[in-house]
């Protein structure tokens, strides 16, 4: 069991899928992290070296991921909410915050805007 | 036959009396259990789980996948690989098709002969091998329509058969050559079988044959990649790609590796046996994927050596070769194909920039299904294509295209009619009496019930446009038009 | 972080959104005047921090105080313009 930033993977997964699964890790931040070690987009973990596995737990400890990730972005919307603005306010009802119809259409926010923010990822919080 | 197919019959007649019964039964004893005139029959279907009608605009098909609780079961699912094992299986044998009685084989004696144009010849067992060894047969080829591997000597292959006996002759006056072929042709006319030709023409004289059998799996980034240290430009290895390389050379030239002896030093990463040959080399670099470039400039180096035999390179659907890769750089830019070692390589010596000590040909073959868009690859063939047969009228460039210079340097060559060591070789349909050829041997085979005679073999000649090779099989044997 | 945010934000050329206000600033002790707008489209800027403003929003004005965290927003991100939908048992109360 390979272990990438503290996570383990089984080994026949591919390097992409894995590194997806973070939270705050998508398809262009994981294809630019395997370019910087020259994995190719079809590598599977078992088949990373050590080395390797070790480049990448440095890089990504180097960013903000999974709960520093979240909490960064829930004290975003909790400013706006704390200081009364508009955008706070339909965050916290759960409805579009940039002006977008609600008549019809507004699943995606239902499911998003929310002041607890902060989807699947490694880590629940 | 029979007694099994009554057996059959009695069994079903079974079943059907089966069924009868079963349906007599249920009249007589469900039948009571259900009042005729009830008016509970809606509560009671609920009960089983079945409404009566459906509500009108409910939906009652449910044909999506993944539902919950319902287990769909599919089969059992193919084993890892087994799918592409089952797309890329070769079958070069049919033991249903007859042995032709005339089939002479290709020998090392008259492959160079004029005289065998036009006959159809089979390959030899140890040229077989070598060619499987080096996936030089695709399997949409056809071989396995015929007892065993024969192709046709064609004009173009008489043409590259005596580009051999040019490098041959070269080599015997010291003063050796490098020439440079681009197949050309249409769809289904037979390109890569030329090449598949030339490689069993080299092997048949001897030569050190090196075949890249799909740019395309070179390019597509599907196998690993690293940065070779000390390059400038930085060009990039690809060690599993190599090291898998190396063991198809190994099968396929087994005794030039095994007798010729390592001679220089090349201050290689690992220690080498007592009185080397190039085998240990290649097998050091087959074993050790991360060694597998170090092992191949080794052999490279050792084939460039005076007094070693000349060399065939080769790669098939070139366009791949010709644009930037699908690997990214640490920068997260395209990586061009010409940076990746071994395609640096090909071309180097395909553009003319470097040259084979020994002599040699560079082969590259086109393909037209397998193609991604390379405008200049595409105008370049065109100009030599018109330069070989009207040379007054040579297309332009068109000046609103944007076009990769890296490629436009590689295929220079092709613009200048003094060139003559870089040159296409285009592929026509094939001429009556090679289709003749072709036919009688497909009849001889039993692959074609019919009696081959002058009408009958223009009949086919035009239902395969004006003889294209592949057409002509579709249209004689496997389509039985 | 979100590229957009950036690119269609307002040019950077036009500079803040300044409207001439009436700000009179308190001596301390005395009650703090709160300065009536419409001007819904002016930024706060950091020398409003502490004033009252009652701002309009279409029908009547809202009283707002400024604090740090305003700065750099609109006025008429903290005064909505519509009412809270309430949802009533029944029509005729």
């Amino acid at each position: 069991m390979p272990f990438i930033f503290g996570f383990s993977f089984t080994e026949a997964s591919l390097v992409k899928r894995s590194l997806e699964t973070i939270y705050g890790v998508g398809p262009k931040v994981s294809q630019r992290i395997m370019a910087r070690f020259h994995i190719h987009p079809w590598a599977k973990v078992g088949s990373l070296k050590s080395t390797t596995l070790l480049d990448l737990t440095e890089e990504l400890a180097s960013m903000k991921l999974e709960n520093d990730l979240r909490r960064d972005i829930q004290d975003n919307i909790k400013r706006l909410k704390d200081t009364g603005t508009y955008r706070g306010r339909r965050h916290a009802m759960g409805l579009p915050v940039r002006g977008q119809r609600t008549r019809t259409q507004i699943t995606t926010a239902r499911k998003l805007n929310r002041t607890e923010r902060g989807g699947a990822g490694r880590i629940q919080m | 036959m029979m007694n099994s197919s009554t057996c059959l019959r009695s069994f079903s007649q079974l079943s059907l009396d089966r069924t009868a019964h079963a349906s007599l039964t249920s009249r007589t004893l469900l039948a009571p259990q259900i009042a005729c005139f009830s008016t509970s029959t809606a509560r009671y279907n609920q009960k089983k789980g079945m409404a009566a009608a459906p509500k009108r605009g409910t939906r009652t098909l449910n044909v999506k996948k993944g539902r919950k609780g319902v287990n769909y079961e599919m089969g059992k699912r193919p084993a890892p690989g087994e799918r592409k094992a089952q797309r890329k299986r070769i079958v070069l044998s049919n033991d249903n098709a007859l042995p032709v009685s005339w089939l002479r084989d290709l020998e090392r004696s008259n492959v160079l002969e004029p005289t065998i144009e036009g006959q159809m010849m089979g390959l030899p067992e140890r040229v077989v091998d070598a060619l499987r060894a080096e996936e030089a047969f695709k399997p949409t080829q056809g071989w396995g329509l015929f007892r065993r591997p024969a192709t046709l000597m064609r004009k173009e292959t008489v043409q590259l058969a005596g580009l051999v006996k040019e490098i041959e002759d070269a080599n015997a006056q010291q003063q050796p050559r490098t020439i440079r072929r681009i197949i050309s042709g249409d769809r289904m006319s037979g390109k890569s079988t030329l090449l598949l030709q030339g490689l069993a023409i080299a092997h048949l004289r001897d030569w050190f044959v090196i075949n890249l059998p799909e740019a395309n799996d070179i390019t597509n980034a599907h196998t690993d990649y690293a940065p070779l240290p000390g390059s400038q430009p930085l060009q990039y290895t690809q060690d599993t790609y190599t090291a898998n390389l190396l063991r198809q050379m190994l099968k396929a030239n087994p005794s030039i590796l095994e007798s010729t002896p390592v001679v220089t030093d090349h201050k290689l990463p690992f220690p080498l046996p007592p009185k080397p040959t190039l085998k240990h080399i290649v097998e050091h670099g087959m074993a050790n994927p991360e060694t597998s470039w170090v092992c191949f400039t080794a052999l490279w180096e050792e084939l460039s050596q005076p007094g070693r035999p000349p060399i065939l390179f080769a790669i098939d659907s070139l366009a791949h070769v010709m644009r930037n890769s699908e690997y990214m750089s640490a920068e997260f830019k395209p990586i061009h194909a010409f940076d990746l070692t071994l395609i640096r390589l090909f071309v180097d010596l395909l553009s003319g920039q470097k040259t084979l000590a020994n002599g040699g040909i560079i082969l590259g073959s086109l393909s037209q299904s397998n193609k991604p868009l390379s405008v200049v690859l595409d105008h370049f063939v065109t100009i030599a294509e018109a330069l070989q047969s009207q040379p007054a009228i040579v297309p332009v460039w068109n000046p609103y295209l944007s076009r990769d210079q890296r490629v436009v340097d590689a295929l220079r060559g092709l613009e200048d009619p003094k060139q003559k060591d870089f040159d296409i070789l285009r592929l026509g349909g094939l001429s009556k009496p090679e289709a003749r050829a072709v036919i009688e041997y497909y009849a001889e085979s039993g692959m074609l019930r019919h009696t081959v005679n002058d009408s009958f073999v223009t009949e086919k000649w035009s239902l395969a446009g004006m003889g294209n090779m592949g057409e002509l099989e579709k249209a004689s044997v496997r389509l039985r038009l | 972080m979100n590229p957009t945010r950036a690119l269609c934000s307002r040019s950077v050329w036009k500079g803040p959104n300044i409207v001439p206000l009436p700000i009179v600033r308190p001596l301390p002790g005395q009650k703090i005047i709160p300065i009536k707008t419409q001007a819904r489209a002016a930024t706060i800027l950091p020398n409003f921090v502490g004033l009252k403003f009652q701002v309009h929003n279409g029908k009547k004005y809202e009283d707002i105080t400024i604090t740090e965290d305003m700065v750099g927003r609109k006025l008429g991100e903290f005064a909505p313009t519509r009412k809270q939908f309430v949802y009533r048992l029944s029509k005729n109360k």
